[in-house]
């Protein structure tokens, strides 16, 4: 059944944005056939398309997560999603899936939009070897060393990142089901991003003082990566061109998650009224 | 009698939106299985909150439930066909993605009847819920939950929008499409036009279940059910 609500969430997630990844699907073949017409007027025309189109796809995805959420789950089509022969645990851990998969996608769409403008503007005059090596010095005086923890470092950070907004989605569901049971369901629709900001802030805060207390970190070094809560470890390596990750968030933030989760399931099971 | 006997049993269900002011106040009955049940009483008196909390729409109760021997849950939903009074298809839905939906989450739908009953109510099934009338939208989710061979039917209202020609039609497909030795509980302020049709009758009234009884007790006093409708409910009736 899982995997028939992971379908079915997709297709309805597909059958929203359909449209605005449409949009940026001609905006982009614009800009690639723009580039056999020698007018500095219509490369840019289309090179501005696509950045508006890829922050648009950005922002519609966003809500379309959190509106087609509460819409599923405790609005009208509630009564379709609530009455399915499915567990909550289910249904919620297919909403966290899906939301997380279009969040990423519309991520993914904006670095691969901006790479493609960056090789698109930069290909002829070598600028973007030149602007590469730019960045690259840029996180030497940073403090990043040889080229391989460059690479690692970024790697890691990307793994991270993505982890970070699979967490976000946990918390707007959380805040949704919130928005939906009495006495929080007083605040309407507005409740969501008030929770949403209530909840961001309190993991955040919490996770910055564990950080402050006890502050687990990855040592991306040339030699390999290795774990350390060593301050004069870490010091010695960042010395030697080594890059620091803290991992201490993301641990809390992986327990909250899963906290979240549950009381998610928890207070469908028990608090939820369809109107 | 064990539970899975009664279609459903109800005990001690209270159920309040605003503290204070229950809708349903310590209700406790018992609906045998295989009867076709007119849930009745006046607006506001709890048909709806009952229906929901039946087919586990509303969690926030107080009291026992059980439906078809089991607390609701994933095994009443298997067994539950519940229609809402509202409409609750996705907009982005054509009658065929909402069928093939059906299709995919319940063991007991039948895809070719739900075919059958698009042709039959003239429908496009590649036409989106979003540019149906109402009372296509309406046609639509009942089709879906006809094409079920649900133990239990839980319809709200299903004939409150629906103009007095096509009343009947529905009401036909309702009653020539449930499955044999199921349940059906149908809530309806119209007693008169399906008087007949009923065959045990719960009007429930001030928080309160009034009357749980067969409707073949009901003709033995020599009353028909408008009779007993209006003698329960009193003034209510009037204002409704």
């Amino acid at each position: 059944m899982i995997g028939k609500l992971i379908k079915h969430d997709l297709k309805s997630g597909a059958r929203r944005m359909g449209n605005i990844y449409l949009a940026a699907l001609i905006a982009s073949c614009a800009m690639i056939f723009s580039a056999f017409i020698e007018s500095g007027f219509v490369r840019f025309l289309s090179t501005l398309v696509v950045i508006v189109v890829a922050f648009v796809a950005v922002i519609m995805t966003f809500a379309s997560v959190v509106f087609g959420a509460n819409k599923t789950l405790f609005g009208r089509e509630g009564y379709l999603t609530q009455t399915l022969p499915v567990r909550t645990s289910s249904l919620i851990f297919s909403k966290w899936l899906t939301s997380s998969i279009w969040l990423l996608i519309s991520y993914a769409f904006v670095l691969v939009a901006f790479v493609a403008i960056f090789f698109y503007w930069t290909t002829e005059n070598q600028e973007g070897a030149q602007i590469y090596d730019m960045i690259y010095s840029v996180a030497q005086s940073f403090g990043l060393g040889a080229e391989t923890v460059y690479q690692k470092t970024l790697i890691i950070q990307a793994v991270i990142g993505l982890f970070n907004m699979c967490i976000f989605v946990m918390y707007i569901l959380f805040a949704i089901t919130l928005s939906n049971i009495s006495p929080f369901h007083k605040l309407g629709t507005m409740g969501i991003i008030i929770y949403l900001a209530v909840v961001i802030f309190a993991i955040q805060g919490i996770s910055y003082g564990l950080e402050n207390l006890c502050d687990v970190t990855l040592l991306v070094e040339q030699s390999g990566i290795s774990m350390t809560v060593s301050e004069t470890a870490i010091r010695q390596a960042e010395m030697t061109g080594a890059s620091a990750i803290g991992l201490t968030g993301v641990y809390f933030k992986t327990i909250v998650t899963v906290f979240l989760y549950i009381l998610t399931v928890q207070l469908c099971e028990s608090k939820i009224n369809l109107k | 009698m064990n539970d899975i006997e009664y279609a459903i049993k109800v005990r001690n269900l209270s159920k309040a939106y605003v503290k204070g002011r229950p809708v349903l106040d310590d209700v406790s009955f018992d609906i045998p299985a295989g009867k076709i049940v007119g849930l009745l009483g006046p607006n506001g008196c709890g048909k709806t909150t009952l229906l929901k909390i039946l087919a586990g729409c509303i969690h926030d109760y107080e009291g026992k439930i059980i439906v078809g021997g089991t607390a609701p849950g994933v095994v009443s939903k298997s067994e539950t066909a519940f229609l809402p009074d509202t409409t609750y298809l996705s907009e982005y839905f054509r009658t065929i993605d909402a069928i093939d939906y059906f299709n995919d989450f319940f063991s007991d739908f039948d895809k070719n009847k739900a075919l059958e009953f698009v042709k039959r109510f003239n429908l496009d099934p590649k036409q989106k819920i979003k540019t149906m009338s109402k009372g296509m939208q309406e046609k639509v989710q009942l089709l879906l939950i006809m094409s079920r061979a649900a133990r239990l039917y839980l319809l709200d209202e299903p004939l409150g929008g629906v103009d007095p020609a096509a009343r009947e039609n529905i009401l036909n497909l309702i009653m020539s499409n449930y499955a044999e030795r199921s349940t059906l509980m149908l809530s309806t302020h119209m007693v008169n036009d399906l008087e007949a049709s009923f065959n045990h009758v719960l009007i429930l009234g001030h928080g309160k279940v009034l009357v749980n009884t067969s409707v073949d007790n009901v003709r033995k006093s020599g009353k028909s059910l408008e009779d007993v409708f209006k003698e329960v409910i009193g003034n209510d009736w009037e204002v409704d």
